[in-house]
Order: C-alpha cells, then structure tokens, then sequence
C-alpha cells in the first residue's frame, strides 16, 4: 500500500496535505484553468515533489519509522462539464459560495524513492465525486 | 460543503475523486495491477498569508 501526500506543515497542527502550484514553481505543466461558465477545469503538474507515507493512518499519525520516503507525482485532471445547476455553499458556518457538480477524469503517476512506480490506466477509471465552484471563507465571507 | 483547504479564501475551487486501477512496479521487478483512490483539490484566488496581506495565488490539496 502507498499514501503520497504532501505532508503536514507544521506537523501536526498545520497546512494540510496542501501546496502551492502555480505556474513556476514545479515547471511549465503545472497549474490550473478554470472556465467556470462551461463547468470546466483542469488541474496539472509535473513530477511535484511529495511523500510516500505508505498508508492513510501513518500519513496521520507517524507511526512508521521512517515516516515516509521521498516521491514525486504527477497528474492531469480535466473536469469536463456541469452536471448540476448551481447549489449554495453553506457550511461550515463562515463560508459562502456557489458549487456545480462535474465528473473529472485524471491520468495520475507517481514514483518514490524506494524504486515503486504506479501508472493509472485511462480504462476502469472513474469520477466518484467531481465539484467545481467559487467559494468565499474567513474574512472574505 | 467548503471544499477548500486554507482560510480566509476567496476564489475558484474543484474537487476530483476518481478512482480506478494501474499498473505498479516494484524495484525488485515485479508488476502488479493495483487500485487507487485519489481526492485532489485546487484553490485559485486570493487569500491572507501568515504575513497578514492579501495574495493571490493557486493551491493545490493532493
């Protein structure tokens, strides 16, 4: 079993498994457009820089020694389109926005430092849950 | 439900969770076809940094 993610910074109180990805800090293959008027996104990078935590519960709880090892992973995800009219965003209390649902599709890669590998396949693939929208938290909402 | 991850946030959100199977390869050789499960997000808009101004900037939760 394998887990990547890209930490907790601080552990254990701090940013979730959650990094910046723009234009220029992995490579010219990594960002994100968004039409929300068609109801699509995509969302890309390149060999981005993350951890092999192994399964969920270590990723959590560093129960492993080591924790994790080195790995990159890539992906290309495409949402391809509404399937829903938009719904209210109203929890949790201080947030607002609007939300549509819209299936994505994803090619997703990954290696780590102990020499494993893992390609996903177009076919058998699936969007179980896909959302897009623009939301407002914090100060902003 | 606010998929976002970070606060004090304004701007586009997404949320994919696909799932499906792949091919994996072990150093030792072997290859073997595995299942994953994926719940990636992106967050692309303005948001207040621990420097206490405003940014802009894209995220992603993978």
């Amino acid at each position: 079993m394998h887990d990547f993610n890209p930490g907790i910074h601080p552990y254990p109180h701090g940013l979730f498994w959650t990094v910046p990805l723009g234009s220029g800090h992995h490579g010219r293959q990594c960002g994100v457009t968004v039409d929300l008027g068609d109801g699509t996104a995509r969302m890309r990078a390149e060999n981005l820089p993350v951890r092999d935590f192994f399964n969920l519960p270590n990723a959590l709880l560093h129960t492993h020694k080591p924790v994790s090892v080195g790995a990159t992973v890539s992906f290309d995800i495409r949402w391809t389109g509404p399937a829903t009219h938009p719904s209210a965003v109203t929890s949790p209390p201080g947030s607002a926005g609007r939300v549509v649902m819209s299936p994505a599709t994803m090619s997703w890669s990954a290696t780590n430092a102990q020499g494993f590998s893992f390609q996903s396949r177009r076919s058998g693939t699936t969007s179980f849950f896909g959302q897009l929208g623009h939301v407002r938290n914090g100060i902003f909402a | 439900m606010d998929p976002s991850s970070i606060t004090d946030f304004n701007g586009f959100v997404g949320v994919a969770d696909v799932r499906g199977k792949g091919t994996a390869r072990h150093r030792d050789g072997r290859v073997e076809t595995l299942l994953f499960d994926t719940d990636m997000r992106f967050m692309k808009g303005t948001y207040v940094g621990q420097d206490g101004n405003v940014h802009r900037g894209t995220f992603g939760f993978v």
